[in-house]
């Protein structure tokens, strides 16, 4: 089978993170994944202005930051009458991989909850998934987002139901699209 | 730049990252210095804010050690025992420079110890916070 290929050359990435490390880090690897182009925010309030005056396909925004949180700033996103793309894809990132904080993440409407330490593969596949083979996007009166459901006719093996904090990244993913 | 496969991508931010990895000890002599001056004001929802980024920034520049300490940190500013915020504050800053010092970047044998004994130290502000009603608070 001929290996699959990714080209992100057509695609803008905005990253919101107020640590202006880790949006370097992150612009890093996307620059290496051939993405087009890559703008940074580091708050908010400036990410939702890039949105309306730019063309961005994809958020990657982190959970913690001052002022709006990540979690905020992706409801507005998806609900808000003057958002201009509410259904572009959106990856949040985060240091908690507790279970709480996963279904919070999908219940505001991301695409994908990537946990840190960040590694490259995470990222790629995380932006991949978002780009190239997006979920039918639900507008509900209590939901906005992408379908809560796995993609395709995955078999469901479940997470560890008892466990609390500390998910692994394919737990997240489970709890994500289950 | 021309389609490539998935492991051509990620073997080339590999190596991208390596080369910005190597800087990455001078990065967090100055993140420490940083911390330090914050505890110093008793800043202690900023330096919060520093430990939880470091959390997970430690980490993917491959230093899980000093990422494991920051959690520590982390977690004993959501205790909310504000009476030991400078204690903890201190021997978690202490613990970190330790490890950049002698360049330790991931958990040893040698690590248990002070690791264990920071879980200690938020297990007793944890203790400490529930006898006193203190909310814990989120990050």
């Amino acid at each position: 089978m001929p290996e699959k290929v990714a080209d992100f050359s057509d695609v803008t990435v905005l990253v919101v993170d107020d640590n202006q490390y880790m949006r370097q880090l992150i612009g890093h690897m996307l620059r290496a994944f051939g993405v087009g182009t890559v703008i940074h925010a580091d708050n908010a309030k400036d990410a939702f202005r890039e949105i309306r005056l730019s063309r961005v396909d994809c958020l990657i925004v982190d959970w913690l930051m001052p002022g709006m949180s990540g979690i905020e700033f992706v409801l507005m996103v998806r609900t808000s009458p003057q958002s201009p793309k509410p259904d572009i894809p959106i990856i949040l990132c985060t240091g908690h991989s507790d279970r709480d904080h996963v279904e919070e993440g999908r219940d505001a409407g991301v695409n994908e909850v990537l946990t840190k330490p960040l590694s490259p593969k995470s990222l790629f596949d995380k932006l991949d998934s978002s780009i190239n083979t997006p979920r039918p996007f639900i507008i509900t009166p209590g939901y906005t987002g992408p379908c809560r459901r796995r993609r395709g006719n995955v078999k469901y093996e479940g997470i560890e139901r008892r466990r609390n904090k500390g998910l692994q990244q394919n737990d997240i993913d489970s709890l994500l699209f289950s | 730049m021309p389609p490539i496969s998935r492991d051509q991508a990620i073997a080339r931010a590999d190596a991208m990252l390596e080369s910005v990895f190597a800087d990455y000890p001078k990065h967090l002599e100055a993140t420490f210095t940083e911390m330090a001056a914050l505890a110093a004001a008793e800043n202690w929802e900023a330096l919060h804010i520093a430990a939880h980024d470091l959390k997970g920034q430690a980490g993917t520049c491959g230093w899980p050690i000093v990422g494991l300490i920051a959690r520590s940190l982390d977690a004993a500013f959501k205790t909310g025992d504000s009476a030991h915020f400078a204690d903890a504050a201190k021997v978690h800053l202490d613990c970190m420079q330790l490890c950049l010092r002698s360049s330790i970047q991931s958990p040893n044998p040698a690590t248990e110890k002070f690791l264990g004994e920071l879980d200690d130290l938020v297990g007793r502000m944890t203790q400490t916070a529930e006898k006193a009603k203190i909310p814990a608070k989120g990050a």
